[in-house]
């Protein structure tokens, strides 16, 4: 549906639907939580590619991930706790820089950097969550190394550390065929280089 | 177009005497022969019930129908599920769980979506939304995706094509949330455990014999 559907709204529908079915089933089993989890996560997926409202954008996204929490309870394997962990803390990163991105535009005064932010967000959480507890996650860890690299090439606050990690998410991107990704990836190696 | 539920196999196409025909019957009337305008018409329905299967027949493109069952009578159809629907039921949760797999590795391969890094759904074959390959959906998709002829590479060229297949199909898709026929579906003992496969559930370590199907 997300792919076919014009607009995000029927989408959104056919998702909400399938979470009131599987509480309206009100079974009690891990992996029905989790299906729900993906689902809230999908939505905020949606919310963030939608970028309707975007004060309505926090709103949403903080609303889901509480709903998730709620799901997480009923969650007791330790490495999928860890993985929903790394999913909200992306997830409430990537909302940040489009919420912190638009907000100036909607109140007309100047741009604010929030690159700081991001960046901080992405290592503090993702990275501590990816070193400490997710050591096997390279797709998830390629794709972190990605946004980070590409946030500070927009804040020009680059290191040498930058232009490994994202040799290394090239490698990792190529194993798995996510062509796009790749080139995101090598652009921001060129720019890289240039810099 | 009519299905005979007697033979589950079978599509039975319809005799002149199965056929929902209105026959016409001209009552007797005393004053008949006096007065041509006096005769009375009477219809008399052969419908048996149980028997026919309701469609809505598009045409889609100059040479191709599609025949949708129409959605009232699906509705009324499933106020009393039987057995036998049940599986039918089961047997399209399946089925549509097999296409969605083809129609994703079709997409995938085609590159015909937006790779943002937020994806957060089923195009996502990482971390939280790798398939866990104890599914058995999933294991039986991996067995048998070249024998699922609608999303071979020949038929499904383009993106436009692929969309085409999901519009057949958007229906289908659809009424596997109807939440009335799944609580049937689990009311009924054992069909939870069948249920439960259609979940993918994640790089998880949920017990291998949850998984255990058929």
């Amino acid at each position: 549906m997300k792919v076919f559907c014009r607009g995000p709204d029927p989408t959104n529908y056919i998702a909400s639907k399938a979470l009131n079915c599987l509480n309206e089933l009100g079974f009690k089993d891990p992996r029905i939580s989790l299906l729900k989890v993906k689902l809230h996560l999908f939505l905020i997926g949606l919310a963030v590619k939608d970028r309707g409202g975007l004060r309505d954008i926090e709103k949403e996204v903080s609303s889901e991930i509480q709903l998730i929490e709620l799901c997480k309870a009923e969650i007791d394997d330790e490495e999928v706790l860890k993985l929903i962990d790394l999913e909200i803390a992306f997830a409430i990163t990537m909302s940040s820089k489009i919420t912190a991105k638009g907000l100036p535009t909607l109140e007309g005064k100047e741009p604010i950097n929030n690159h700081h932010v991001v960046i901080s967000l992405l290592e503090g959480k993702c990275l501590y969550l990816l070193d400490n507890f997710l050591a096997d996650q390279d797709f998830e860890r390629a794709k972190v190394s990605l946004l980070i690299c590409e946030t500070r090439i927009k804040s020009k606050d680059i290191s040498d550390a930058s232009k490994e990690s994202i040799v290394e998410a090239i490698k990792v991107f190529q194993k798995y065929e996510c062509i796009k990704l790749e080139i995101r990836a090598h652009i921001c190696l060129a720019k890289l280089n240039l810099m | 177009m009519v299905a005979n539920r007697n033979e589950p196999e079978m599509i039975a196409f319809p005799t002149e005497a199965d056929m929902p025909a209105l026959e016409l019957k001209k009552t007797k009337s005393k004053h008949r022969r006096k007065s041509a305008r006096k005769s009375m018409l009477v219809l008399e329905s052969n419908f048996q019930p149980g028997r026919y299967f309701w469609l809505q027949i598009l045409v889609l493109k100059e040479t191709e129908l599609l025949f949708r069952p129409a959605e009232s009578v699906r509705a009324h159809i499933h106020m009393n599920l039987d057995r036998e629907l049940m599986e039918v039921e089961m047997q399209k949760f399946e089925y549509m769980s097999l296409m969605s797999l083809a129609m994703l590795a079709r997409l995938k391969a085609m590159h015909a979506y937006s790779e943002k890094r937020l994806e957060n759904s089923a195009i996502c074959e990482h971390g939280l939304w790798k398939i866990s390959k104890y599914n058995a959906i999933y294991a039986n998709y991996l067995k048998h995706s070249d024998s699922l002829e609608c999303c071979h590479e020949e038929n499904i060229r383009t993106p436009g094509d692929l969309l085409s297949l999901f519009e057949r199909h958007e229906n289908n898709f659809r009424s596997c949330l109807h939440t009335s026929i799944l609580k049937k579906l689990v009311q009924e003992d054992g069909k939870w455990s069948s249920l439960s496969i259609f979940i993918n559930s994640s790089p998880c370590r949920f017990k291998k014999e949850a998984y255990s199907y058929r």
